[in-house]
């Protein structure tokens, strides 16, 4: 059995406390997120410059 | 078998190439340039002539190289601390998702992968204070809610920051960057290392009353990263005292406003390189070698005390 198999989330995971799983996952994914888009500010600067037009 | 290689003095033919080279590649430009620190060298010019400790005097009362110890220091001392912190923080993150994780390691790596003296173009662009994207967008928030917070109010009123060209921000522009570009390194590492913690110990732990992520955290993950730690705050000490790509790119006539950015590894290339003064250049060197060398002893004694290698 693999560590995922056994985990809290898909013990709970027909109950009640399956929604507050989904917040917890979410969360991370909104902290994650947020980190991204600063990560990939410059490659969107660098992108949108090589797009447009000079002048 | 030769006489040679049976003889009372075997084990030299071993050690003997490690020997010559780690002498020819480490230690004798070390020598060569503690002895160059003594003297008034310069390239082309006359014979060297020994002038004591005239270099480190010189780094040591000249209000310039007060200037350039205050920006390395106040570099390393940002970069570090948080470089390592969100690099724990985003394996750990990644590490507890069921998906998409390998979406949020490739984007984190990827300013690992860029050239960074390109990117630090990329940056002066977007810190451009006119037509930049980061003062533009600081700009929406004018007349929100943002204006109660003074410094935003302050912006909207006059001017945001010159960023890169304000003394007051430069450095901790300079040490976002810095950030920006290490801590997706720290974050590899540290998911290696957290592959190695046995789950085993988890339910342990757990067993035991560690009911919370933070006990877990506290209790089993943090003691077994204690390797990877060690050497995760090594890595990004040195790497933070090297810190030269994006203040030449920045700054390629000095360190910045009033030499608010001047760091070591700057002032080394400005001095021996672009002004010749090849003493004084190794006087920096030699005292930029014992930074890092004290730092590293400090660092070792601190933190092996309290690590167990499995």
């Amino acid at each position: 059995m693999t560590d995922a198999a056994i985990s809290p989330a898909q013990d709970v995971a027909r109950d009640g406390t399956r929604l507050r799983f989904s917040t917890a996952e979410a969360v991370k994914h909104a902290v994650l997120i947020l980190g991204a888009l600063v990560v990939l500010l410059p490659f969107y600067v660098m992108v949108s410059y090589s797009l447009s037009l000079i002048g | 078998m030769s006489h040679a290689l049976t003889g009372r003095y075997t084990h030299l033919w071993f050690i003997g190439p490690a020997l010559v080279l780690m002498v020819l590649i480490l230690l004798m430009p070390i020598l060569i340039a503690g002895w160059l620190s003594f003297t008034d060298y310069s390239l082309g010019g006359d014979a060297p002539e020994w002038v004591g400790i005239e270099n480190y005097e010189r780094i040591f009362t000249r209000s310039t190289y007060e200037k350039m110890f205050g920006a390395t220091f106040r570099y390393v001392f940002v970069v570090v601390p948080l470089s390592v912190a969100l690099g724990l923080g985003a394996a750990l993150l990644i590490q507890s998702l069921t998906r998409f994780g390998e979406i949020y390691k490739t984007i984190y790596f990827l300013p690992v992968m860029a050239a960074l003296l390109a990117m630090a173009i990329v940056w002066e662009f977007a810190l451009h204070p006119t037509i930049g994207i980061i003062n533009s967008t600081l700009e929406l928030g004018c007349g929100t809610v943002l204006e109660a917070w003074s410094w935003y109010a302050a912006g909207c009123a006059r001017n945001f920051p010159l960023w890169l060209g304000d003394r007051e921000y430069a450095i901790w522009v300079v040490a976002f960057i810095g950030v920006w570009q290490g801590f997706g390194f720290n974050m590899v590492l540290y998911l290696a290392g957290l592959t190695a913690v046995p789950r085993e110990l988890y339910h342990a732990a757990e067993m035991d009353g560690a009911r919370s992520a933070w006990d877990r955290f506290r209790l089993v993950t943090w003691p077994m990263l204690g390797p990877t730690t060690v050497f995760v705050v090594t890595i990004s000490c040195i790497r933070s005292f090297q810190v030269f790509d994006t203040i030449e790119a920045f700054y390629p006539q000095g360190g910045g406003p009033s030499k608010s950015a001047y760091v070591m590894m700057f002032a080394i290339y400005e001095k021996a390189i672009q002004q010749n003064l090849v003493g004084i250049g190794a006087a920096i060197t030699v005292c930029f070698l014992g930074f890092v060398m004290m730092l590293t002893l400090i660092q070792r004694w601190l933190v092996e005390r309290k690590v167990h290698y499995a």
